[in-house]
């Protein structure tokens, strides 16, 4: 299967949002995805008379959703990464890992 | 269940494949469904910079039945009170919002798991006139007029990692504490802090010096000017991500600002960059007859135009 090219592995230190990546065991990233926050804080609401869609906060954040990695020999854990679940904007930070092999 | 092909452009393996659901379509409707499904491919191969990309893009539908038509429009949030029972469970006022329709994500995603495991992006459309939509890591949107421009918006979101380039959060006039970004750098690739010309993320695709190229005279507002630039103008305008001032967007308008634009310039490269390792190489083109030059200097002009077109041809590195 393909998938979408990596996005820069350095350079996004301090910034904010959400991704996931694959990192080795040195901890290294080898691919990364920016992708918006699964686990939705705000969501979206289109009414049909406002060009532009609003946003509402979520009572309740929940999110099912999916991660494609390449499969790479070197590769150990897979990383969330997102900015605080605040309307807050921070930068990004682990949020959880997942060991790639049982 | 059936999974049909709507667009076969190559094997889903080596393809970026959308799958387009129905949820609130009897057994009856699934044929109106296909219709529906086809629509939706239509204009998402009619839209750029997805035409383009068609070689190496696939669509599918799944025709999933469910016992009722419709979807649920709770009286809570003003609506009729309908109670459909649908295989994703298709809901009005999801989070207390009127037209916020939302499926159930997990089970959708099981679904298009099951039937193309290599998909890309999934949408729901829902058999209901009413206006509606969410996005999310399913993209679902109801039969309305423009509401497959909800469907185009989200994917910007889910598949493509593009932020909103809107200025507000509840809304114009509503907001009053949306006046300036937080000067935290947003990863995505459509917004920024940063209004320096030399250092801007989308520097290679600015077409004007003028950096930033609007600016919101007053904050606690969104900004109500209309464009002083041509239309495809790649610049810094203010007001983006939410805030009024302190973050910018590449053009003055943009699908991902508003529904019913075309992709931004920053917009549509993303996706190309996205989408690029699918399109399958071009076949070489045979080799033609080359004519004799009239002089020495008949090529001249050809030599001299080259440059321009090749800077026109669509660039794939980040």
């Amino acid at each position: 299967m393909v998938l979408p090219p990596t996005d820069p592995l350095e350079g996004l230190e301090g910034q904010a949002g959400f991704w996931y990546e694959l990192r080795d065991a040195a901890g290294s990233p080898l691919y990364r995805r920016i992708v918006r926050n699964p686990i939705q804080v705000h969501i979206e609401v289109h009414e049909a008379d406002t060009p532009s869609p609003t946003r509402r906060m979520v009572d309740a954040p929940q999110g099912v959703f999916t991660a494609l990695v390449p499969d790479l020999p070197e590769a150990e854990v897979i990383a969330l990464c997102s900015s605080p679940f605040t309307k807050a904007y921070g930068p990004v930070q682990p949020i959880a890992t997942f060991a790639v092999r049982g | 269940m059936r999974t049909v092909k709507v667009l076969d452009n190559g094997p889903a393996e080596v393809r970026w494949n959308l799958v387009v659901m129905g949820d609130g379509y009897r057994e009856a409707e699934l044929p109106a469904f296909a219709q529906h499904a086809q629509s939706v491919a239509d204009k998402l191969m009619a839209t750029p910079p997805f035409d383009q990309l068609k070689s190496g893009i696939n669509v599918f539908r799944v025709d999933v039945a469910s016992t009722d038509s419709g979807a649920d429009d709770p009286t809570t949030c003003g609506g009729p009170g309908i109670v459909a029972h649908t295989y994703f469970d298709a809901s009005f006022c999801h989070g207390g919002i009127e037209r916020a329709l939302q499926v159930d994500v997990g089970t959708a995603l099981q679904v298009a798991g099951q039937s193309v495991p290599q998909y890309a992006m999934v949408m729901v459309m829902v058999n209901t006139q009413t206006y509606g939509g969410t996005g999310g890591q399913v993209a679902v949107f109801s039969l309305a007029a423009q509401a497959d421009e909800i469907a185009l918006h989200e994917m910007g979101h889910t598949a493509f990692g593009l932020a909103d380039e809107y200025e507000l959060w509840a809304g114009c006039g509503v907001d009053t504490n949306h006046d300036q970004h937080q000067p935290v750098e947003p990863a995505y690739p459509n917004v920024t802090t940063d209004s320096n010309a030399l250092t801007i993320k989308w520097r290679d695709l600015l077409t004007t010096q003028q950096i930033p190229t609007t600016r919101n005279a007053d904050c606690t507002k969104c900004d109500p000017q209309s464009s002083p630039v041509a239309l495809g103008t790649v610049g810094a305008f203010e007001g983006a991500h939410y805030y009024h001032c302190g973050a910018y967007r590449p053009e003055f308008n943009c699908r991902m600002r508003q529904l019913g634009q075309p992709y931004c310039a920053v917009c549509q490269k993303r996706i190309i960059v996205t989408i690029a390792p699918y399109v399958p190489p071009r076949p070489p083109e045979p080799p033609r007859p080359q004519p004799k030059p009239r002089s020495r200097f008949g090529c001249l002009p050809t030599l001299l135009l080259a440059p321009m077109f090749l800077g026109l041809r669509p660039h794939y590195e980040n």
